[in-house]
């Protein structure tokens, strides 16, 4: 509980309806996309830069740790306050503050949520390559603390790609800059990439440049359609192979085919092994000698390719990929997220590996994966009311990601480690690595008053 | 008298690649510094080794590649990394090498040319870098808007720290965000973390063609007018890069007047027209001798001309001033820095990346860089940009009259050495303070 | 606690994706968890997993809902928020009655033909004397009262009961509905036009009552079936002759149709009554492209661009897109433009408008921005409230637009 003078104070930095202390607003706030929960202390939704360096002031004088949030879409429990403090959330720090197409750059506030900015780009034909799944609910700021990714990233790269700079308050209350409004004005270390990805827990970032491009000329999209998962997969060296760069190569096993079918009737073949959805963009005279090239690719494995001959037929694809994750729960009612990859080349044996968890452990998986970067996305099925069964997805979980180590990989590949993954860290990283985090995490917040607990430990 | 123990260093590696008569050390250093040895390690161990040898006693360490630089390391060791420069693996199914840091940038390329396959990011000196210096300078160069910055071509490193311990870390996985992104923060960290021994790095397929139109003209202005054309055109070049008059000698013998070097990097058929729309775009804007280049030899020259105008800009470092603006706003760049500098075409040394919006000045002798600096930094702010890097940043703190997060910036950056290197024994001619 | 276990798998289907985000017009302006679509389904569960006791906090949550249903169409598990925070208000109604005393109020005041008809005059006229005179108020909660449209005397005592054509082709029902027959009785007689031009001869009962959906969407249960028996037995009983029930009202049309059904579940011996009642409802728009509309009839001398709002009980609840459209651009001259989100809310939902009149006028704004970049002079819908509320959100924000059913666009073509 909050004293009644913290909550005086809270409320006197950013207004009364800014403070959540009732019980309700805690619940809400004290879950994401994970199966995990907690209970804050206190919700404070700050306006503006000077109020959070306030509440961070605040906070420290009442030695109370804060967690950060966004939209709460993680899939890594990274905005879950676990231990005992108050969630400090951006969802109203909505402004975007400047578009300039001209010279490939966007200023936003954290709590931009990632659709509403590409709506706005769109209407100046640019766009912001970064859209994780989540992206019509998710904030830039959630994207950069978690570094999400999505289906672009095998030509686009990461979130950590397209930040150019950043406005941070630190664990001292203090503000700096790091970069700037392009690639050459990093002060000494790359303060900006260390701060993406990092969860929150090295400081508060208030204000955002973000790189944006003009939208593509042109785009293609096509569909393959295989009797095995594996079968997929060489299709997508082939392709890598050729020497073409596919903005996408994004894979669903039968199981999500059959799920994400009965949301969007968008016409896959419920008997289909694996969907594999390939797109490519740039200037329209190369389409065609890409599309060619794939189809030729795919055509020696694949029992049908198709190249998506309208938006609709395009959007279609898209809502069937978008809703993959979701739409299990047709088939049980919860979900467990993994996140594994691995060296392109090591991607069919990360498919036997799990098919072989599956088995071992008795549970149902459908995969979902971004097959160009080596990314899975297997989606245990299970009922979280039944304990033994949630007890054996965690297992399998584990195996999960031992499987992606031994296959030289991450446990990580877009989704970040937050408190479901931090247990297995240490198996991905060498004890100096571990410490290097440790370091880092100690220059920015040597009191640990920062998202407490996620990522590392101190 | 120097604390460095040399026969002990000369158990690690070897007699002969321990180096201390100040004729023979002249070739692998530069700087004013005066450092008691030169010492090779050909493996990691090594390195380690000899990083924790000069521990015990406090002395300190400086890293190059082929060359050192002595700033700082006066009685200390300079390390070359020169022996270390062997290519461990290609991997063709994931794009990716792994190679010692050591081997030389153009050595490099050329491996991975044969491989058929490409390594985007460019020497800072053609005949000294090696690819260790590349990531632990970790700049951009002017083909960074379409490829992204060096850092995007690192996937992970072996490092010894500034304690001897090893510390390895990343996966050929091309999206990997597990635990601190430590991979890419080191990128750029100037050695002062570690010292490389073994980088995985990202490959990209080879483009299907390359191409290059060039054109002279008689101002920087009318010159840089067609960049700002083609941005609004939506042709985005690989590079797009301007070089004055004075410099343009350099990148292309026989040069009168400023030379622009479009470089169009992808694929046949939109090549084609893009060369095309470049020509046409810089011929109507006044270039004289606009050149489409497709022969692959005559092409490798135009770009060579470039690096070579680039790596005499970075070999001067106090004699240049470097900023960014937004692209679109060069054309008022230029015209008031052309009241700060005179005549821009008669400059010593002047050069543009369209792209970036980042130009590059080599002063006149005599001039106080500093002075200058801060005008141009005034000058780049308001139009959306500032003087590049540590420099650019304090002197944006003092626009801003915000000495406090100067302070902030420079405590916290030097924490963060501290945290690596609490002895401050590697590369201490490294500043963080600007 | 009966109530919320019927849905508890659906509650438990719920995975925190947070997708429905983007759906709940509640959060995006308010950027506040507990206003959105997966903060209620959690607190629901709370409430049904014992875990919460249902509090004020709790009570604005769930009322506070549009009911909007988009975030049924968004989620890909297939959870329906609005049935679940239906479910909710039904348990809360279950528990306590609705409170405040307001809402009920207000409530009863729809339930009765008699007390509706003096809270439509009473507020219409207090709108415009007294409240304008208090600070000048001329928006009382985002609602335009200066420009609030009463009806002098209902539409139901305006006409006879059977308007009879030279050559009828049809015979249709007119369920009227409170809004067109206390308030926007020119959007009535523009019905009663259209049909008559079209050779339908216009039955229209007078003593129908409100659909009951006001009542039903706040849990009263009891109350809305009443008045759904009342509108069943009337049609069928005593007016079997019509071959439909149409409406020119989304929302009665969806109560009508679907709601009904759902009412009646728990009665199996009166629902196949109500099955053969839903089966003749149809809307408007629905009606006229399904018997045809005589394009060579209508006229129009000056150009016109035209926008249209889908209602929500139009889109989601009838599913009911490309009719309304078709006939806008039926009408020569017609220029027709697609708003930004033209299938989102307009804030009126309902009571919401009144009881959280600051998310509620946040929509509305939004919704006349985008309005406003189509550069249309009329804005068609298909929803009396929708009408009402677009209208005083164009007015408030200075816009010329004007706002009109589909209906009145098309009666404005005929020669009289």
């Amino acid at each position: 509980m909050l004293s009644q003078a913290v909550v005086k104070r809270l409320k006197e930095i950013v207004g009364e309806k800014n403070v959540v202390t009732d019980k309700v607003g805690l619940l809400t706030y004290g879950y994401d996309g994970t199966l995990l929960s907690g209970e804050a202390l206190g919700v404070v939704s700050p306006t503006t830069t000077e109020q959070v360096v306030e509440i961070v002031k605040l906070m420290n004088e009442q030695d109370i740790k804060l967690v950060p949030r966004g939209a709460g879409t993680n899939e890594s429990g990274g905005t879950i306050p676990s231990e005992k403090s108050v969630v400090i959330s951006f969802t109203k720090m909505t402004k975007i503050h400047e578009i300039d197409t001209e010279n490939f750059v966007a200023v936003v506030e954290p709590g931009v949520i990632n659709f509403d900015l590409q709506v706005e780009l769109a209407k100046k034909n640019f766009y912001f390559p970064p859209d994780p799944s989540s992206f019509k609910a998710s904030t830039i700021g959630g994207n950069l603390g978690e570094c999400s990714g999505g289906p672009k990233c095998f030509k686009y790269g990461v979130t950590r790609d397209y930040m150019l700079g950043l406005e941070v308050v630190l664990p001292n209350g203090k503000v700096i800059q790091t970069g700037g409004r392009n690639f050459q004005s990093e002060p000494g270390y790359d303060l900006t990439r260390i701060i993406v990805g990092s969860e929150g827990i090295l400081g508060l970032v208030t204000k955002v440049f973000v790189r944006i491009l003009p939208i593509p000329r042109a785009k293609k999209t096509m569909l393959a359609l295989y009797d095995k998962v594996e079968d997929a997969s060489q299709t997508v060296a082939d392709i890598v192979a050729a020497g073409i760069i596919p903005t996408t190569l994004e894979l669903m096993d039968n199981l999500l085919i059959n799920t994400t079918e009965d949301f969007t009737h968008a016409g896959l073949p419920r008997d289909a092994g694996a969907v594999l959805i390939i797109e490519v963009d740039g200037y329209p005279e190369d389409m065609d000698g890409q599309v060619k090239t794939i189809g030729e690719i795919a055509s020696k494995i694949a029992k049908e390719f198709k190249v998506a001959q309208t938006a609709v037929e395009v959007d279609q694809i898209w809502t069937s990929r978008r809703s993959a994750f979701g739409s299990v729960a047709r088939v049980r009612p919860s979900y467990g997220v993994n996140d594994i990859t691995v060296p392109r080349s090591n991607f069919p044996k990360a498919i036997g590996g799990v098919l072989k968890v599956a088995k071992d452990f008795g549970v149902t998986i459908g995969v979902v994966a971004h097959a160009g970067d080596g990314n899975l996305h297997p989606l245990i099925l299970f009922d979280q009311r039944n304990k033994e069964e949630t007890e054996t997805v965690h297992a399998a979980e584990q195996a999960l990601c031992m499987m992606a180590l031994d296959l030289e990989g991450t446990i990580s590949g877009e989704h970040g480690i937050g408190l479901v993954k931090k247990k297995y860290l240490d198996k991905e990283f060498t004890p100096a690595a571990m410490e290097a985090f440790r370091k880092i995490k100690r220059s920015f917040d040597p009191s640990n008053r920062f998202n407490p607990g996620k990522i590392i430990d101190l | 008298m120097s604390d460095v123990n040399i026969s002990k260093l000369k158990g690690i590696v070897g007699d002969a690649y321990v180096i201390d008569s100040p004729s023979e050390m002249a070739k692998y250093l530069k700087g004013q510094g005066k450092p008691a040895v030169v010492v090779l390690p050909a493996s990691t161990s090594e390195v380690s080794s000899i990083v924790k040898l000069a521990n015990e006693k406090n002395v300190k360490l400086g890293v190059g590649g082929a060359v050192v630089d002595t700033q700082g390391i006066t009685g200390g060791i300079a390390m070359v990394m020169s022996r270390m420069n062997r290519i461990l693996e290609m991997d063709h199914l994931n794009l990716v090498a792994v190679v010692e840091p050591g081997l030389l940038h153009k050595d490099f390329i050329l491996k991975v040319a044969e491989a058929g396959l490409n390594f985007p990011p460019e020497p800072y000196v053609i005949e000294t870098s090696s690819v260790g210096g590349c990531f632990a300078i970790g700049d951009s160069d002017s083909k960074s808007f379409e490829y992204g910055p060096t850092r995007t071509f690192l996937l992970g490193f072996e490092m010894v720290l500034p304690t001897g311990e090893i510390l390895e870390i990343g996966n050929k996985c091309i999206k990997n965000v597990s635990g601190l992104d430590f991979i890419h923060f080191a990128v750029g960290s100037q050695g002062t973390f570690g010292i490389f021994t073994k980088l995985l790095v990202k490959l990209l397929p080879v483009p299907e063609a390359k191409k290059a139109v060039i054109g002279t003209f008689a101002s920087m202005h009318k010159a840089n007018a067609t960049f700002n054309t083609l941005i609004k055109r939506n042709v985005h070049p690989t590079r797009m890069n301007l070089i004055n008059a004075s410099l343009a000698k350099i990148a292309k013998p026989g040069t009168e007047g400023q030379l622009v070097i479009i470089d169009l990097q992808g694929f046949k058929e939109s090549g084609k027209n893009i060369a095309n729309e470049v020509a046409s775009v810089l011929t109507l804007g006044g270039g004289s001798d606009v050149k489409i280049i497709e022969e692959g030899a005559e092409y490798d020259q135009v770009i060579n001309g470039w690096l070579k105008v680039r790596a005499e800009l970075n070999a001067k470092p106090s004699e240049i001033v470097e900023f960014v603006v937004g692209p679109m706003k060069m054309p008022q760049a230029l015209s008031q820095l052309e009241a700060q500098t005179g005549d821009l075409g008669a400059y010593p040394g002047i050069i543009v990346e369209g792209l970036l919006g980042y130009v590059c000045l080599a002063l006149p002798e005599g001039t106080d860089k500093l002075a200058l600096a801060r005008k141009v930094n005034k000058l780049a702010m308001s139009l959306g940009g500032n003087v590049k890097g540590l420099l650019g940043h304090k002197l944006k703190a003092e626009v801003y009259n915000d000495a406090e997060m100067w302070k902030q910036t420079t405590s916290l950056l030097s924490e963060l050495r501290q945290q690596f290197d609490p002895k401050g024994i590697l590369n201490p001619g490294v500043s963080l303070e600007a | 606690m009966g109530v919320l276990a019927d849905v508890y798998e659906m509650l438990n289907t719920c995975n925190k994706c947070g997708g429905c985000h983007t759906a709940c017009k509640t959060y995006k302006l308010t950027g506040s968890e507990e206003m959105s679509t997966r903060g209620r389904i959690q607190l629901i569960k709370a409430v049904a997993d014992g875990k919460l006791e249902p509090n004020e906090e709790y009570e604005d949550a769930i009322m506070s809902c549009l009911l909007c249903g988009e975030c049924a169409v968004t989620c890909p598990n297939g959870v329906h928020g609005n049935e679940l925070v239906m479910a909710a208000r039904r348990d809360l109604k279950l528990r306590k009655g609705i409170k405040p005393f307001a809402k009920s109020f207000a409530l009863k005041t729809l339930a009765s033909p008699k007390r509706l008809g003096m809270g439509f005059r009473l507020f219409g006229g207090m709108g415009k004397s007294v409240l304008n005179k208090i600070d000048g108020l001329d928006y009382f909660r985002g609602i335009d009262i200066k420009n609030f449209p009463t009806a002098k005397k209902p539409f139901l005592e305006q006409v006879p009961e059977k308007i009879k054509v030279q050559n009828p082709k049809h015979k249709v029902g007119f369920y009227v509905g409170c809004f067109l027959n206390h308030s926007l009785d020119q959007t009535a007689h523009s019905v009663v036009k259209v049909l008559t031009k079209n050779d339908c001869e216009v039955i229209i009962p007078k003593d129908q009552v409100c659909c009951g959906l006001p009542q039903y969407c706040y849990g009263d249960y009891e109350t809305a079936k009443t008045n759904a028996r009342k509108t069943i037995d009337t049609f069928l009983d005593k007016y079997s002759d019509a071959e439909v029930v149409l409406t020119a009202c989304a929302s009665c049309g969806s109560m009508l149709r679907h709601d009904y059904l759902k009412l009646f579940a728990d009665e199996p011996s009166y629902l196949p009554k109500v099955k053969l009642f839903c089966d003749k409802v149809v809307e408007f728009s629905e009606y006229m492209a399904k018997i045809g509309v005589d394009q060579s009839k209508l006229h129009n001398s000056s150009p016109l661009t035209v926008t249209y709002h889908d209602p929500c009980h139009m889109v989601r609840g009838l599913k009911a897109t490309k009719q309304p459209r078709e006939l806008l651009q039926m009408i020569p001259r017609v220029d027709y433009k697609e708003m930004f989100e033209a299938n989102r809310c307009c804030g009126a939902a309902g009571l919401i408008q009144a009881f959280y009149h600051e998310v509620s006028t946040d929509i509305t704004d939004q919704k006349t921005q985008n309005i406003k970049d189509t550069n249309a002079d009329l804005v068609a819908t298909s929803c009396p409230a929708c009408m009402l509320r677009l209208q005083g959100g164009i007015n408030k924000a200075g816009q010329k637009q004007k706002v009109m059913h589909v209906a009145d666009v098309m009666a404005n073509a005929y020669e009289d």
